[in-house]
């Protein structure tokens, strides 16, 4: 065994950065999969309109929820339009780190070293749309947890293996 | 020593008596107004003599469950497997085993009947969130001592098993010492009384108030009457104008603060009376309290957070208060979060050095926040009193601007001096193994983490940053997240340190 020990000082600015890294963005696929569930609400505010205007509610509520879900309609689909842009994925040699986020943008770097276990899920549209998304999780709670939605179900399941053996070996 | 608890163990005797007690207890608060019914009712001699037979056969089935459910409690240690086994249950048996590295804690309690019978009650508290804990109710002092000891040493020893190849040096000369105290500390009653008298009395008034709108709920309804409206009328006609009011609050704000301050007082001895701290070569024991005898035996692996407390009064008595985040998922967060109050500095210092055995270091880096924080936090502060005035505008007729203003101005004003020394007090330092947050105006609060026990690192950036460039930090532990915000992207250097202080540690975080 060597015995020498040496504890050489680490320069700050030396140091991996990952405001650097270069993120794989995920499949087109989400944001269908995001405009689907979009649409969704869509269908259901139009019908309890309906509902409301057959029941000769007062015109001026009509009036004023409609231009209410509109414009809250409307900022949910620019958001969905601009959010798919952010999403990416970043692998490094012992972290993954993940963005997100257009209004706030978010990102979680998780060494893994930390990861607790990693899994993989898919609903309904998801699975329709033939994405998944992969889980990751830590001891610190649902906030330093990531998911990564949008994967081809191959490459989720790849990235979950890999990860798998990484969080083993260490 | 060794194979102590390797056969099957029951409970110390006195614990049927415990069960029977509790089971006694059960079927009462099931039953009680069947009881109701007995004691005040009529009934004939003939009737009387049957309730009776039925009392008496409860007693006796009680007593026979208890007895069943004492002699099918057995639990004892394999030291093959290095397993803690547990089987208990009379129709529905079921066994638990408990591997020594799931092991977390093992601590006492003792409510007011454990304490008459002179028992202990064992809780072995697990890791994971989905495992309960373990409980055992009545043990003898010797044995509980003893099986405290041993499930403690073993996953001391299986954990240390497991990390044997990336273990520092500090940790493998720790190993099989005896435990014998290093230092005690005791909470006098001296310490006990200050402690009270310079706590946070807003509690006690919190408390008092919450009591004071159960009380005039219950007799809302016959408040509502028309008539006693109409009283409610006549009082504002005769008695509502300022001299009245300012007198009122003159005189009820000392009995409230008063009040308060007793109630404060009286639960800090209740929750901390006889408070010992003692550490030995691995680990702190803690005992305290009056109704429940608290004792817990401290790893510093497990401490996630170190949080030391103190207000500028209890700063100049030297008491602070010592709050330790324990490893736990989020859904046990309460339970694992532990409270030593009324701590000399030189005390703390030692709590310290002994979770903390390298020296905190030279600060390489310390960051404040943004004025935008303050603007933020200001505007927030005033949501309630804008709420508060608008609901108060709407619903009630008596809207005076002579009260009303100087409210608002009064507001304004102590929001913005609170908010202002709070933003000035908060910083955040990083030294070269550590990361330091201290915040607070009146409660000052100081948090210290290793850099090595992070989970991971959260960034995030609002649009409206990004000019300033500007970010909002939050560092994940197992003992719960901390966050920080609008704080310049220098930081994120740090950020970069902290994820490679992680990486290449190698220690476990617990």
């Amino acid at each position: 065994m060597d015995n020498t020990f040496t504890n050489p000082q680490v320069p700050l600015d030396s140091l991996p950065r990952y405001q650097e890294l270069d993120f794989t963005q995920i499949s087109s696929k989400y944001r269908t999969h995001e405009l689907l569930r979009w649409g969704i609400s869509l269908l259901i505010l139009v019908a309890l309109w309906v509902v409301a205007l057959i029941m000769d509610t007062d015109f001026e509520i009509l009036m004023g929820s409609a231009l209410i879900a509109f414009l809250y309609l409307g900022f949910r689909f620019f958001l969905i339009w601009k959010k798919q842009e952010r999403y990416g994925f970043a692998l490094r040699e012992r972290d993954i780190a993940f963005i997100c986020g257009y209004l706030v943008n978010r990102v979680t770097v998780i060494p893994f070293e930390r990861i607790q276990h990693v899994s993989t899920s898919q609903g309904v549209l998801e699975k329709l749309l033939k994405i998944s998304t992969l889980h990751l999780f830590t001891a610190g709670g649902s906030g330093s947890d990531i998911n990564i939605p949008g994967l081809e179900p191959e490459l989720a399941k790849k990235i979950k293996e890999a990860l798998v053996l990484k969080v083993d070996q260490t | 020593m060794k194979n102590l608890f390797s056969t099957p163990q029951l409970q110390s005797r006195a614990g049927i008596l415990l069960i029977f007690g509790s089971g006694l207890y059960k079927a009462l608060r099931g039953l009680w107004p069947l009881g109701a019914y007995l004691l005040f009712g009529k009934f004939g001699e003939q009737t009387s003599n049957y309730i009776l037979l039925g009392v008496g056969f409860l007693f006796v089935f009680i007593f026979i469950f208890s007895l069943l459910s004492y002699r099918n409690f057995r639990f004892h240690i394999n030291y093959d497997r290095q397993e803690f086994i547990l089987h208990k249950g009379i129709f529905k048996t079921s066994q638990l085993a408990i591997p020594f590295d799931k092991i977390q804690q093992v601590y006492f309690k003792r409510s007011i009947l454990q304490r008459i019978i002179n028992v202990y009650e064992v809780v072995i508290d697990t890791a994971g969130s989905k495992t309960e804990e373990v409980k055992i109710k009545a043990l003898s002092k010797k044995r509980a001592d003893a099986l405290q000891q041993i499930l403690m040493r073993e996953a001391e020893l299986k954990t240390k098993d497991n990390y044997a190849t990336t273990d520092n040096i500090e940790n493998i000369d720790e190993s099989d010492q005896p435990e014998k105290p290093l230092w005690k500390h005791r909470l006098s009653t001296g310490t006990l009384l200050r402690l009270g008298l310079s706590t946070n009395y807003l509690r006690g008034v919190w408390v008092l108030l919450i009591f004071a709108v159960s009380l005039f709920q219950q007799f809302d309804s016959d408040m509502l009457s028309p008539d006693y409206n109409a009283q409610i009328e006549a009082f504002y006609d005769s008695y509502i104008n300022l001299d009245y009011l300012a007198q009122m609050v003159l005189i009820l704000l000392p009995v409230i603060f008063l009040v308060g301050l007793l109630i404060t007082t009286i639960e800090v001895f209740i929750k901390y009376y006889n408070l010992s701290l003692t550490q030995t070569a691995g680990s702190l024991e803690l005992e305290m309290g009056l109704r429940t005898n608290t004792r817990v035996s401290i790893k510093p692996r497990r401490v996630q957070v170190l949080r030391i407390l103190t207000n500028p009064v209890q700063k100049r008595l030297d008491l602070y208060e010592v709050q330790l985040s324990l490893a736990n998922s989020i859904d046990t967060a309460k339970k694992s979060k532990i409270k030593i109050p009324g701590l000399k500095r030189k005390i703390v210092e030692r709590v310290q050095s002994f979770l903390y055995p390298s020296d905190l270091g030279e600060i390489l880096g310390t960051f404040r926040p943004n004025i935008l924080l303050f603007y933020r936090k200001y505007m927030i502060s005033l949501i309630p009193l804008i709420l508060g005035l608008g609901l108060w505008y709407l619903f009630l007729d008596f809207f005076n601007w002579e009260i009303v203003l100087p409210v608002i101005l009064i507001y304004f004003a102590t929001a913005g001096l609170y908010q202002w020394y709070f933003y000035r007090s908060v910083k955040l330092s990083f030294t070269e193994d550590f990361f330091i947050r201290t915040m607070g105006v009146w409660t000052q609060k100081t948090e210290v983490v290793p850099l090595f026990k992070l989970q991971s690192i959260t960034v995030k950036q609002p649009l409206w940053y990004q000019k300033r460039n500007l970010y909002n930090l939050i560092f994940h532990t197992a003992g719960g997240d901390l966050g920080f915000r609008a704080v310049d992207g220098d930081v994120l250097r740090f950020v970069n340190y902290a994820v490679y202080k992680v990486e290449v540690s190698g220690e476990a975080w617990m």
